[in-house]
């Protein structure tokens, strides 16, 4: 298969350049034997992962020396987060931005268009706060809750284009590749934010803090 | 080569299995018995475990512990809560060491289970006729890093290198997908004795991947039991009511209710017998299936978020479950089976014994370390998701619920203030928000940062959770250039050392072990017989001569003598002979009983 973990002469279990900028490191995409594409087959990503994992688990260096038994446990690891990262869409794409620009965060931003209403959100919920039980106030933020959901469904579906595009410009299709990822970001900026704040409208209709009784 | 043994250590019962032909196989303990109950007992100094020392739980409440599965890997703030129903007396020493006090010694959790580790050592030794020496231990799939810990612990002061820590339903599939050989998505439903857990498991080609598993460590039959004797004790008058809210009364209720329980598995109705120690007459208190289930309901209806909770974290609807998996004793309850198969709505599997299935997977496992089995593969989850404090005493999740273990993630931390020397870090384990709401698995400091403007020291840390989903944490300081790593192993509160005290202590006692344990069961033979001997003497009546009684009757004085002494071989040599001085007797005792048996047959007819 001619994978970076095993010698191609023996097949025995070699050490991994994991930092992201060391010489020959592997990254999410390598790791599983993938291009960077951001459409991916599901099966075809689930079988590589079987594939791999039956090659370097732990399982099967139980009666190996330590050494081997120690790089399986890293190797498997890897495959492991590997398989996490690609197999979400979202996570896949943020991945992939990471590697093509170096930036490690990609931090929640309100899309410009929506940064007037969603002042406008904040006071309703600092109001529904005050006044728990008011109906009227109740229904207006489901209502505006709602209108988050079809601007994130709508956001899902940009970036379901943006990613085609952007396979196409890996492939050779000349479309200008910084340009795709910026905007990228800038819709998984936007997302983030819609995602928050549309969590942040629940927590306030149930009636709860924001941190406590929270689960991650 | 050795073999590798699996072991299911449960709350209530334990098992051990091995893999021999492709088939796993249950390895018996003497008399054919396949369960161990979970129980130890100390009389006099010397332990006894299982069926005997279950014995001694209804005359001797105060000497014998039990569940003590849900001690493990525990402090004893976790465990206020379970003290309110157990008799043990716990203390803490020093600070963050349980211990338990029993018969006037004290005793940490991990080395109870390793008396039951070492029982189920000698059942596969003896069945097997060679030692073993390493084993996979099954856990509930939502057993914290502490708890898997001190199982491993257990293990090695059992004398027992633990290979593997296995999950317990995801053991349980693998015996199943081995029975099966069935493709999909699967659910298993796994109640114990203490423990709950519900595992949503992916199967194809042969690689078993858990997607998410969730459960509760505090919920099992024991809460079953606990809630069945109250309500019986709520039934009884006054008096003997108080004497039940006592420790040795309270016992005598709880085995009455277990005992209710399982009857109304398979009956409509009972009547529940209670009688208190020391205390005249008996209780008798009718039960029906209906009324059972009004008390349980609320206990089964805690089982069935932590479901709905694993499907949400796995991605799928009930109805996409294409087979669900009973296991643990608990699931032969009617109104269990009812509810399970109610949320998936579909039959469940009981092909297997739900006793069982744990251990037989735990021997696959085994044998896939061994290097036997090599077309299975198992992928298992952490349970719980595992973060560092950060500001405000907020936790920050780095390695979330239910990742395809192992797995490891990268952190860097820096200094906040000019020349600071040291970094605190705080490892936690949960689901909540604040820091306080989590389980702190380990505290620990950076120590001997070269002093350097804030802000510019980088020390990355890499936290690892291997196979057994049990976590180590390792620090580099990058920018100093200082390649030195630290290690560091969370601990429940025993140290590397203590452990490795009692393991040291396990090796010389083993020698005196054997022989305490060949003479105590030598004498239990030796009092089964003379039990057997004077029955049979007083059936035979005028059938027996006066010269062979006699001869009987001192070759019994002879035995009961050498009961009295300590040594096995005497004991068993003069059951011998008293066996030999009977022969005739059992055969007129036979004959007499054949001839009834045929002269019923001819009244009959």
């Amino acid at each position: 298969m001619g994978e970076a973990w095993l010698c191609p002469a023996c097949g025995a279990i070699q050490p991994l350049p994991d930092a992201p900028d060391a010489p020959g490191a592997i990254d999410d995409f390598a790791c599983l034997g993938f291009p960077r594409h951001l459409q991916l087959d599901e099966r075809l990503l689930a079988e590589r992962f079987h594939e791999r994992s039956r090659l370097v688990h732990p399982d099967f260096f139980q009666t190996k020396s330590e050494r081997e038994r120690a790089l399986s446990l890293e190797v498997s690891a890897r495959v492991n987060r590997a398989y996490r990262t690609l197999r979400d869409p979202i996570e896949r794409m943020g991945a992939l931005i990471r590697l093509e620009t170096g930036q490690r965060e990609i931090a929640a931003k309100a899309p410009a268009d929506l940064v007037e209403e969603i002042f406008e959100l904040q006071e309703l919920r600092e109001r529904a706060r005050e006044q728990p039980g008011d109906p009227q106030l109740r229904e207006r933020l489901k209502m505006e809750q709602g209108a988050l959901r079809q601007r994130l469904a709508e956001l899902d579906k940009e970036l379901q284009q943006l990613s085609a595009r952007w396979d196409r410009a890996v492939d050779g299709g000349g479309a200008d590749k910084p340009a795709l990822i910026a905007a990228m970001r800038d819709r998984l900026s936007g997302r983030q934010y819609l995602i928050n704040t549309i969590d942040d409208i629940t927590i306030t209709l149930e009636g709860r803090s924001d941190a406590k009784d929270r689960r991650h | 080569m050795p073999k590798i043994v699996g072991i299911d250590l449960g709350t209530t019962n334990s098992l051990v299995a091995v893999m021999e032909g492709g088939r796993p196989r249950i390895l018996p303990g003497p008399g054919g018995r396949r369960l161990l109950p979970s129980i130890v007992a100390f009389d006099g100094g010397r332990e006894t475990m299982g069926e005997d020392a279950r014995r001694r739980l209804a005359t001797h409440p105060a000497d014998v512990i039990y569940s003590v599965k849900r001690f493990m890997g525990r402090g004893l703030a976790d465990l206020q809560e379970e003290l309110k129903f157990f008799p043990f007396h716990l203390m803490e020493e020093p600070p963050g060491v349980v211990r338990i006090e029993i018969a006037g010694r004290r005793f940490t959790p991990p080395e109870i289970s390793a008396l039951i580790l070492g029982e189920l050592k000698r059942w596969a030794e003896a069945d097997l006729g060679e030692s073993v020496s390493q084993a996979v231990i099954t856990v509930p799939a939502y057993f914290n890093d502490s708890q898997r810990q001190a199982t491993k612990d257990a293990g090695r002061i059992a004398g027992l290198e633990v290979l593997r820590i296995v999950n317990e339903p995801t053991a349980a599939s693998l015996a199943y997908g081995l029975h099966q050989r069935k493709e999909g998505l699967i659910a298993v439903y796994d109640l114990g004795g203490g423990t709950f857990d519900i595992s949503i498991l992916k199967l194809q080609g042969g690689i078993f991947e858990v997607l998410a598993t969730n459960g509760d460590t505090h919920l099992g039959g024991d809460d079953m039991d606990r809630r069945l004797a109250e309500w019986l004790a709520g039934q009884m008058s006054g008096t003997r009511r108080a004497k039940a809210a006592q420790a040795d009364g309270w016992s005598a209720v709880r085995l009455a209710a277990e005992a209710a329980k399982c009857a109304l598995s398979s009956d409509e109705r009972t009547v529940v017998e209670i009688a208190l120690p020391g205390e005249p007459g008996i209780d008798r208190i009718p039960l029906t299936r209906a009324q059972l289930e009004s008390l349980m309901m609320p206990i089964v209806e805690r089982t069935l978020d932590p479901c709905r909770l694993a499907l949400r974290d796995a991605g799928v609807s009930p109805d996409r479950i294409d087979e669900v998996v009973l296991v643990g004793g608990m699931t032969r309850m009617p109104l269990i089976r009812r509810r399970v198969e109610e949320l998936f709505g579909r039959r469940a599997h009981t092909e297997l014994n739900p006793d069982e299935v744990v251990a037989l997977g735990a021997a696959v496992q085994a044998d896939i370390l061994a290097g036997g089995t090599r077309d299975l593969l198992l992928l298992d989850v952490n349970p719980l998701s595992l973060g560092i404090e950060t500001l405000g005493g907020v936790m920050s999740v780095l390695i979330p619920r239910n990742t395809t273990i192992p797995t490891s993630a990268k952190e860097s931390f820096t200094t906040s203030v000019d020349g600071q020397r040291t970094v605190d870090i705080h490892v936690l384990q949960g689901e909540r928000e604040l820091v306080a709401d989590n389980r702190s698995l380990a505290r620990f400091q950076l120590r001997e940062i070269d002093p350097m403007p804030a802000g510019l020291p980088k020390i990355e840390l890499t936290f690892m959770i291997d196979a057994n989903g049990i976590l180590s944490v390792s620090a580099k300081e990058l920018r100093s250039h200082k390649e030195q790593s630290i290690e560091v192993k969370p601990s429940y509160g025993l140290t590397e050392d203590e452990v490795t005290r009692m393991v040291e202590a396990s090796y010389l006692h083993a020698k005196d072990d054997i022989a305490r344990r060949n003479l105590i069961e030598a004498r239990n033979e030796a009092e089964m017989v003379l039990r057997a001997t004077g029955k049979a003497l007083a059936d035979a009546g005028g059938l027996l001569a006066q010269a062979e009684r006699t001869a009987i009757e001192a070759a019994a004085a002879e035995l009961r003598d050498a009961v009295r002494g300590e040594e096995p071989l005497r004991i068993r040599e003069r059951i011998k002979r008293l066996d030999e001085t009977t022969v005739h007797l059992a055969g007129v005792l036979l004959g007499r009983t054949i001839q009834h048996v045929a002269e019923q047959q001819t009244e009959r007819s």
